[in-house]
């Protein structure tokens, strides 16, 4: 193997050979290799399926031949409308898959794929009503009139009066 | 599968979405039970200026019980408190900044609810009376500070972190008598906490009267008490008119910015510090735009303010910072600076002669 490339191993035992500069976007992955050093043996990822993991080795390398600039880190406000396109795209997923993506971001340490899935998210929610939420992710209430009464009462002070 | 980590991901984008995410299901409501670092994420959100707390900054222990005793009240009344205080001191904070950002925009929505009731007369002045004071707070109104201070995540920080324990202005009319006339007394009280540059909590507590008598303004008498940490600041009866420099005042913002950044100056400017103290202080004082406060009119000296700050590095020299060749860059650009000052210093000369 050229040390030029790593292998990663999914948790459903696929093997990918992929460039290192790529796969050390990961943390982890990253530390892995410091840790064992000069290795054949493949990386294994028991956290990820294949199925995501060539999502994520997609972004990395879309991400690793066109670097963005880096983002500056502003201290004014927060924005969640700040996506590139090419991952606006990327995360135009079903949301089993999208939930899987944050979840191996986060394992994976990738903090620009977890930043962009979790907004993705948080898009969807921004702005709705309870009930409307409930209908994005399929979620039941489970709250008893009294019990949301109650709810509704203790976060009376960050209730939105202005819409 | 555990979505705990997905869900505190995804909320803590979400810091003005909090009411309808707890009323979602219990499990998302669970989430923001006792879940200190996600209320700490919330707060970063909601202020990303707040991030620039030293990185291991215990809340905590640095603000102890200050910021419980810091709960905002109008009047004397606790009346944006429902039910018992926060469970963890995270929460507390945002839920204490969260209620300043959004206090102006709720007091105009109880402005326009009162409108729209017929014969609520009384009620509609009140709303209006209220709304108008709060409005003359410039750090009750994020948007327009973060649009001014906008790059200066200091000055954002410092302002961000501003919470009120109590603001009250009042203007009483009186007669006192056919030879006196009317009477006036104007009465702004405040006091509350922020954060110092290294994000230690300072109290403020800021009092000014004004008392016009005899009905007209040549009876008037004047009480400015004001108090930052360690800096205080009291006058009476003194004028403050645009474009003249009160030492004293000036002493008192050295002093604030003193106490602002650890007695390291080279961290704000002074007319930062000026901005800073307007920004906490009513825009004008009440009604009565024929007095400008201390501060108002300190920012309209020329010397500095409307230099650019220039008038900071006359006082830096003065101090003899060594380090003020550094900031002037290379020498061609510092000799230009320094002569451009010494002009400046010429022409002030010439205005008091």
């Amino acid at each position: 193997m050229s040390m030029s490339t790593v292998k990663l191993e999914s948790s459903d035992e696929k093997i990918y050979e992929v460039e290192r500069d790529i796969a050390c976007m990961s943390v982890t992955i990253k530390n892995m290799l410091e840790d064992i050093g000069d290795s054949d043996a493949p990386i294994p990822l028991p956290n990820v399926t294949s199925t995501i993991l060539e999502k994520v080795l997609e972004y990395c390398k879309h991400h690793h031949e066109h670097p963005s600039p880096q983002p500056e880190d502003k201290k004014d406000e927060k924005r969640l409308d700040d996506i590139p396109p090419y991952d606006r795209d990327f995360c135009k997923v079903d949301q089993p898959t999208l939930f899987e993506l944050i979840l191996a971001a986060n394992y994976l340490d990738i903090k620009a794929l977890l930043d962009v899935t979790c907004k993705t998210v948080a898009n969807m929610i921004r702005g709705k009503t309870p009930e409307e939420i409930r209908k994005i992710f399929n979620i039941k209430n489970d709250f008893t009139p009294d019990e949301e009464e109650q709810i509704r009462k203790e976060n009376e002070w960050c209730e939105d009066k202005g819409n | 599968m555990d979505d705990s980590l997905i869900l505190h991901y995804i909320f803590k984008n979400l810091p003005n979405d909090v009411f309808c995410l707890s009323l979602v299901s219990k499990h998302w409501n669970q989430q923001f039970e006792n879940n200190d670092k996600l209320w700490k994420d919330l707060t970063f959100s909601l202020h990303p200026s707040l991030s620039d707390l030293p990185h291991n900054y215990d809340l905590t222990n640095v603000y102890g019980k200050k910021i419980r005793s810091n709960r905002l009240c109008l009047d004397g009344k606790n009346q944006y408190l429902l039910g018992k205080k926060a469970t963890t001191i995270w929460k507390e904070l945002f839920q204490q900044l969260f209620i300043k950002d959004n206090l102006l925009k709720n007091h105009l929505y109880e402005l326009n609810k009162a409108t729209r009731k017929m014969g609520n007369y009384n009620q509609v002045i009140a709303c209006f009376r209220k709304y108008r004071m709060l409005n003359a707070y410039q750090s009750l109104n994020r948007n327009e500070y973060l649009n001014k201070f906008k790059g200066n995540s200091q000055l954002l920080m410092i302002l961000d972190s501003v919470l009120y324990k109590t603001i009250s202005s009042t203007i009483k009319h009186s007669y006192d008598g056919c030879d006196d006339g009317m009477g006036r007394n104007d009465l702004i009280s405040l006091q509350g906490i922020l954060f110092s540059t290294s994000g230690k909590p300072i109290d403020f507590n800021f009092k000014h009267q004004c008392q016009i008598q005899g009905g007209h303004s040549d009876g008037y008498s004047m009480n400015s008490k004001f108090k930052l940490g360690r800096a205080t600041f009291e006058s009476q009866n003194s004028s403050y008119y645009p474009g003249e420099i009160d030492t004293d005042v000036l002493d008192f913002v050295k002093s604030c910015r003193d106490e602002l950044t650890h007695n390291n100056n080279k961290h704000l400017k002074l007319s930062h510090v000026i901005d800073l103290i307007v920004s906490i202080f009513p825009k004008e004082f009440l009604e009565n735009t024929a007095l400008n406060h201390p501060f108002c009119s300190l920012k309209n000296c020329k010397g500095v303010y409307q230099l650019g700050g220039e008038f900071d590095d006359e006082q830096d020299e003065e101090y003899g910072d060594d380090e003020q060749d550094e900031e002037y860059g290379d020498e061609d650009e510092g000799e230009e600076r320094k002569s451009k000052l010494t002009d400046k210093r010429s022409l002030k000369k010439t205005k008091k002669n």
